[in-house]
């Protein structure tokens, strides 16, 4: 949920199973605080953050979690999750996910701020898998792996975004169905869906995830891939560039659930064959 | 072995300076070169502290115009970056950084207009606070009044300055009016009423009495400020006035403390 559609939440009270928001925006702006308490009388709340810097080798910033546990607290969070990525270096915040070289290093200081973060919110959180433009020469595990390893290790929950996954697969040619097939569905506790923006770079194609469109066909395909290996989890929309009427991520809500009865009919049929 | 310390650091000076040259040895270029894969991170951290900052400061982008505006905002960005993952605070120190920034010589209100919109962005996201009546100082003690202090509403704020601001920022709310940029010094009350910012011009002895107050001020100095305004100064009605028009929210007595303790 984005600032503009909260007016029109809580005037026509839609029909909405959920909603999510970056906490970030919620901290310290308290009419926007407010305001949430009043859309969470009616509706269950997610916070998904975006500043924690999970990959931080100089660790999590305290201050910053006590708030994080303040606000999940007040509003009874449903679940809470962040991203693989880090923003935070020598004391100065990076406003954007940042990529980690996937090493044993790397891994062992995610999940030491992984534990930190679980400890401190008094929660199980959600790791998603990042949208990447850049990898490291020294990246020695692949992505899901990892992913699959910090929740071995830690207890954490995943986040698939379906549409990071197609993005990242896309910008260095992996295989967005292998990536699926990867991780671990048992820790799968959440599923994103979102559009991205096509462009190129020095002459080669280049997708960026800029949560500015509808869900495109082949996300659509990779979500349906998904919710055969992951069951039955919770799936949001996300849009943040040219938000359009909440109508049209209503729209995009009710295909996913769609889906979703889809893939839940052809389960049975399996199991009935 | 390559530590992530190094990585982040590297990656650091790249997307906050531009200094590429630590960072490119990591990367792996298929296709796409170090820079030009970087350059997307740079890109994203830029243009969206850049749209930060426009939106906390509309007015000072529609004075100089977007071109300049991206110009400043990203010496900002490399000159003071975020440091806290709370982003609400970022962009206080802009005011400043204009003032010291060269070429904006020429607009020498556009300080001061940042200042303005700096103001009007945070009251917009005060706390709420419940107002007192006068009824609170019933048992006021005449020999400490002047010790009171009186806890001025979150969502109310202070600016002087030597430049007509407030009808500048104004003239900008529509496309039609132009300020007279030569009107004069101004000294206006901010405040949230409501979901509405409102902006209102003040007398001097008001302004000196009032915003003396809200930065934590007794009482005596509040109003030895505004008598040396205007010897017109009229104390009762001015502190009634607080009052009834629910700008207090709360008052530390020392009489009562001392009782208190």
């Amino acid at each position: 949920m984005r600032g503009p559609h909260m007016a029109e939440i809580l005037s026509d009270r839609p029909a909405l199973s959920w909603v999510e928001v970056h906490p970030e925006n919620y901290l310290r702006n308290h009419p926007a605080r407010a305001a949430l308490h009043q859309v969470r009388r009616d509706v269950p709340v997610s916070l998904h953050g975006v500043a924690l810097s999970l990959g931080s080798y100089d660790g999590l910033d305290r201050g910053h979690l006590r708030e994080l546990r303040f606000l999940a607290d007040e509003i009874g969070a449903g679940l809470v999750s962040e991203h693989l990525a880090w923003s935070r270096v020598g004391g100065i915040y990076v406003n954007d996910l940042l990529p980690l070289p996937y090493t044993d290093e790397t891994l062992a200081i995610v999940c030491r701020n992984v534990d930190q973060a679980q400890e401190a919110l008094g929660r199980r959180i959600l790791v998603e898998n990042p949208s990447s433009y850049l990898g490291f020469n020294h990246s020695c595990i692949a992505e899901p792996e990892f992913l699959a390893e910090i929740a071995a290790r830690t207890g954490c929950g995943l986040l698939c975004d379906v549409n990071n996954i197609f993005v990242t697969a896309e910008n260095f040619g992996l295989d967005p169905v292998g990536y699926i097939d990867a991780l671990p569905a048992a820790a799968i506790g959440e599923v994103h869906l979102s559009g991205h923006f096509r462009t190129s770079r020095e002459g080669q194609k280049l997708l960026i995830d800029d949560h500015g469109d509808r869900v495109c066909p082949e996300v659509w395909a990779l979500f349906r891939h998904a919710l055969g290996r992951f069951g039955s989890v919770p799936v949001m929309i996300e849009w943040d560039k040219s938000l359009p009427p909440l109508a049209v991520l209503q729209d995009e809500a009710a295909r996913a659930e769609t889906i979703a009865g889809e893939v839940v009919r052809e389960s049975c049929f399996d199991i009935a064959c | 072995m390559t530590s992530l310390a190094e990585v982040q650091s590297a990656f650091g000076r790249a997307v906050l300076g531009g200094d590429f040259s630590a960072l490119t040895p990591y990367v792996r270029t298929d296709g796409i070169s170090a820079a030009g894969r970087i350059g997307v991170y740079r890109n994203n951290v830029v243009t969206s502290l850049t749209a930060l900052l426009a939106d906390r400061f509309p007015v000072v982008e529609r004075l100089v115009g977007d071109g300049y505006f991206s110009f400043a905002a990203e010496s900002f960005i490399r000159a003071a970056p975020p440091g806290q993952a709370c982003l609400d605070g970022y962009g206080s120190e802009f005011p400043s950084f204009l003032a010291a920034f060269p070429s904006c010589a020429a607009l020498p209100y556009l300080p001061d207009v940042a200042r303005l919109e700096w103001k009007l962005f945070a009251i917009a996201r005060a706390e709420f606070a419940e107002p007192l009546t006068l009824a609170a100082l019933a048992g006021l003690n005449a020999d400490t009044a002047a010790n009171l202090r009186l806890r001025c509403d979150p969502a109310i704020d202070y600016l002087a300055s030597d430049w007509p601001v407030d009808r500048i920022w104004q003239a900008h709310q529509s496309d039609v009016a132009e300020a007279n940029i030569n009107a004069g010094a101004c000294r206006v009350e901010l405040r949230r009423y409501d979901k509405k910012l409102t902006i209102r011009a003040l007398a001097p002895a008001e302004f000196a009495f009032r915003s003396a107050l809200a930065g934590g001020s007794v009482l005596g100095e509040a109003v030895t400020l505004a008598f040396e305004e205007s010897g017109d100064f009229d104390f009762f009605q001015a502190l009634a006035t607080l009052f009834s028009e629910q700008w207090v929210t709360g008052q530390n007595d020392p009489a009562t403390s001392q009782e208190g303790t």
